[in-house]
């Protein structure tokens, strides 16, 4: 028995109230926003409340030199203690460097990892009437299966590996993506090729469109795909398609064997075209967005050469599905 | 001194004691105890015949005639509310006890839709024939003594000798003779005499008034401790898992109970837990539940000028309030009461701002899960714990929650009754009391740890 008091004395006079917080002066940060100016960080920090059952929006700003100085100002200005265990999705402008943020992201103990990283021009996206920012963010990326910081995360430790981040336009859509080597801003790759990242990414949904004459063209779907990279000499790279064809003006009979074949045949060379494009700028620009150093290490058992020395051999092999609906 | 004079000098102020001579014959009886009909029929008409015998037992129509030994016999019978007849030569006791008890009602704390509609009453006699009806052996012994000083109630330990642990008779049997004490009045009194570890919280026996769990108990290989004057009976051994047990249980279908039998096991652990876990997540680790969740727990939070754990026992007290008058005040006040706490804690409360809904909620969803249980003295039990949830919760978090669960857990399986563990069949495991009360399967054996002879039958 006294054991037992003298363990709950200890308990209750040692350890405290570590980490008590009552839920009303809480706030649940939903996004926050890293920008870089003139010498300085801004932060600007997205709360969500709820009022008489509607999400309601409350920004926090501070700015500083260091982030940490910078996230302090904005903490001042809310005067509440700050959750980042739901945090929805960090936006990051051009002018941020990357790295330090990401770094800072992940030393920090008291946020999930599951949130989505950004990139956007401004603060000005905070401009868009939305209730929860943050949240709409992580549901554009989750619908476009983008990565979450904690995939992301594996770029910081692995030198040979690097990334490629989603940017948000003003008016919240996402149609380009960033590629970064070495924490380094490479060219936007733009819709079309965002498409085809998507594809060589492994996440299906992307559209391709195909010219069959001049003035005439057809569109497919993407229901399904397999993309695998091997390395013998040069790095070959099979994508397989299971496709659905969306829009068609061409001349030729889709309900005869035929037609279909040549439907396939064109998306395969307009698919290989456009993977070729993307792999070329992916390639010059040195960002080795799909670990293809890594694969070549496994063969060569050495990086003396890395991926972007050798050639791509690419090879497409689009398959039109339900075909008893097409006409 | 003869008895006579034994008697009236013992009993001089006492207003029911009746002493008749009838030729030359002492009839002494207590007239409270007694029924006037039956002294009529077996004594007093056969003083009218002429010439009186020697041994007057043969005129005696009783079926009940005991010839007395000592003086201290004579009292026992005087105060059972026997007749005793003082001859010359001889003297006798004959039965002539008023039927002072109520008639066989259908249980109130064990209710059930289907099984047996009878119950246990205040009277030893009736509740051994409420047994006896149901196991017709000669293996179905009973052994009494008398207990209390002053009441000098009759305690009676049942048991089926063939399958029941008789070291385990044998030890509550010494138990019983050795209490020493003026009265007891019920068996909830016994209860404390039998088991004296009061550490734990949790009952150390089942109640129970149903002759249909008795008899189901006896065949287990358990033992009974009855008593005169109480409607109730002691299930000895006893294990928390029994108390999920409900006898109705063994007449549903097996794939059904078993859902139940989940579904209490379930609200036993519910009802300890939830407010300690809600207090923990609320202040400590709100990452644990959905950012939806938790903007609606902060929006009905605002304007609440208590902490979170003092909202909590607010509630909590208030509710145990409500419980304890429901259960002490009249049944027909009861329903009045519970809409005046019912509105009072339910609506009030919140629109006053002192406690938000979802406490309501919580305490509500605690209270519902720990009245599955008949027995009230679990339902204290889970109380007492309830609120050590809620102490280490308030203070650690989750943290707090798992270190109450250890606590619980290394109570549970530490406590012993008669050397049995409680926390049996989980641990020590016993596949034949598994299948008996946590699970509900096809079981033709008895447990190791409650009987020797253990095949039940083919079925």
């Amino acid at each position: 028995m006294k054991k037992l008091f003298l363990a709950v004395l200890i308990l209750f006079t040692l350890t405290g109230c570590f980490n008590y917080h009552e839920l009303e002066n809480f706030g649940i940060t939903s996004s926050i926003l890293f920008d870089y100016e003139g010498d300085e960080y801004k932060i600007t920090i997205e709360i969500v409340e709820k009022e008489e059952e509607e999400d309601k929006q409350v920004l926090y700003e501070g700015s500083g030199k260091t982030i940490s100085d910078a996230l302090q100002k904005a903490l001042l200005s809310a005067g509440k203690k700050l959750s980042y265990y739901h945090l929805n999705a960090v936006l990051l402008t051009e002018n941020v460097d990357i790295h330090e943020v990401l770094l800072y992201l992940i030393r920090n103990p008291q946020i999930n990892n599951s949130f989505y990283v950004v990139l956007t021009e401004s603060k000005e996206v905070y401009d868009n009437e939305e209730d929860d920012l943050g949240k709409t963010v992580s549901e554009i990326l989750k619908a476009t299966k983008s990565y979450s910081f904690f995939d992301i995360a594996e770029v910081l430790f692995d030198d040979k590996l690097d990334m490629a981040l989603p940017y948000l336009s003003k008016e919240l859509r996402i149609d380009s993506v960033v590629p970064y080597h070495q924490f380094k801003q490479l060219e936007k790759l733009n819709f079309e090729e965002t498409e085809i990242y998507k594809m060589l990414a492994n996440v299906n949904g992307s559209n391709v469109d195909t010219k069959c004459s001049k003035d005439k063209n057809f569109t497919v779907n993407v229901n399904s795909v397999s993309t695998s990279f091997k390395f013998e000499d040069k790095i070959k790279t099979k994508v397989k398609l299971e496709v659905s064809i969306a829009e068609f003006t061409c001349d030729f009979d889709l309900r005869e064997p035929k037609g279909i074949d040549k439907v396939e045949s064109l998306a395969n060379k307009q698919i290989k075209k456009e993977i070729e494009e993307v792999l070329k700028k992916i390639k010059d620009g040195k960002a080795d967005l799909f670990g293809l150093n890594q694969i070549i290490y496994n063969k060569r058992h050495t990086l003396d050469k890395s991926f972007y020395d050798y050639d791509f051999e690419v090879e497409v092999e689009t398959h039109i599905n339900k075909k008893g609906l097409i006409y | 001194m003869n008895y006579l004079e034994k008697v009236k000098d013992d009993y001089q102020s006492m207003s029911d004691l009746v002493i008749k001579n009838v030729k030359k014959i002492n009839i002494i009886y207590l007239e409270s105890l007694s029924d006037q009909d039956k002294i009529n029929d077996y004594i007093l008409k056969f003083t009218n015949i002429h010439h009186i015998p020697k041994d007057i037992t043969k005129l005696i129509p009783s079926p009940n005639v005991k010839e007395i030994q000592k003086y201290e016999d004579l009292k026992l019978f005087l105060e059972q509310g026997f007749t005793i007849i003082l001859n010359k030569s001889q003297s006798i006791a004959i039965e002539t006890k008023s039927n002072l008890t109520r008639a066989i009602e259908s249980p109130n704390t064990e209710p059930t839709l289907y099984g047996a509609k009878e119950s246990l009453n205040e009277n030893f006699q009736t509740n051994l024939g409420l047994i006896k009806r149901r196991i017709k052996s000669p293996h179905l012994k009973n052994t009494s003594s008398i207990v209390g000083r002053f009441s000098k109630t009759m305690v009676s330990v049942l048991y089926i000798d063939n399958v029941a642990d008789l070291d385990l008779v044998e030890k509550i049997k010494t138990r019983i003779d050795h209490i020493d004490i003026d009265g007891i009045n019920d068996i909830g009194e016994l209860k404390q005499f039998l088991c004296h570890d009061n550490k734990n919280v949790f009952p150390a026996f089942r109640i129970t008034e149903r002759p249909d769990m008795i008899s189901k108990s006896l065949l287990e290989g358990k033992i009974i401790v009855m008593m005169d004057t109480s409607p109730y009976a002691l299930i000895v051994p006893t294990f928390l898992a029994d108390f999920i047990n409900p006898v109705s249980d063994d007449y549903g279908k097996n794939i059904n109970i078993n859902f139940l039998k989940i579904l209490r096991f379930f609200c036993f652990f519910l009802s300890i837990i939830i407010p300690g876990l809600y207090i923990a997540i609320i202040t400590f680790n709100q990452e644990t539940i959905p950012t939806n969740l938790l903007l609606n727990f902060q929006m009905q939070r605002k304007g609440v000028p208590f902490p979170s754990i003092v909202e909590c026992l607010i509630t909590l007290i208030s509710c145990e309030i409500l419980r304890e008058s429901d259960i002490r005040f009249p049944s027909k006040y009861g329903s009045a009461i519970s809409i005046l706490g019912g509105l009072v804690l339910g609506e009030a409360a919140v629109s006053a701002g002192i406690v938000s809904p979802i406490m309501i909620i919580i305490v509500a969803l605690t209270f519902i899960s720990s009245l599955i249980f008949t027995d009230l003295e679990i339902m204290n039990g889970i109380r007492y714990w309830r609120f050590f949830f809620l102490l280490l919760s308030c203070f650690f978090g989750l943290f707090g929650t798992g270190l109450a669960f250890v606590f619980l857990l290394t109570n549970l399986c530490s406590y012993e009754i008669y050397d049995k563990p409680y926390f049996f069949p989980i641990a020590p495991f016993d596949k034949n009391y598994l299948k008996d009360t946590l699970f509900k399967m096809h079981n033709n054996k008895r447990s190791k740890l409650l009987s020797k002879n253990r095949y039940r039958g083919d079925a």
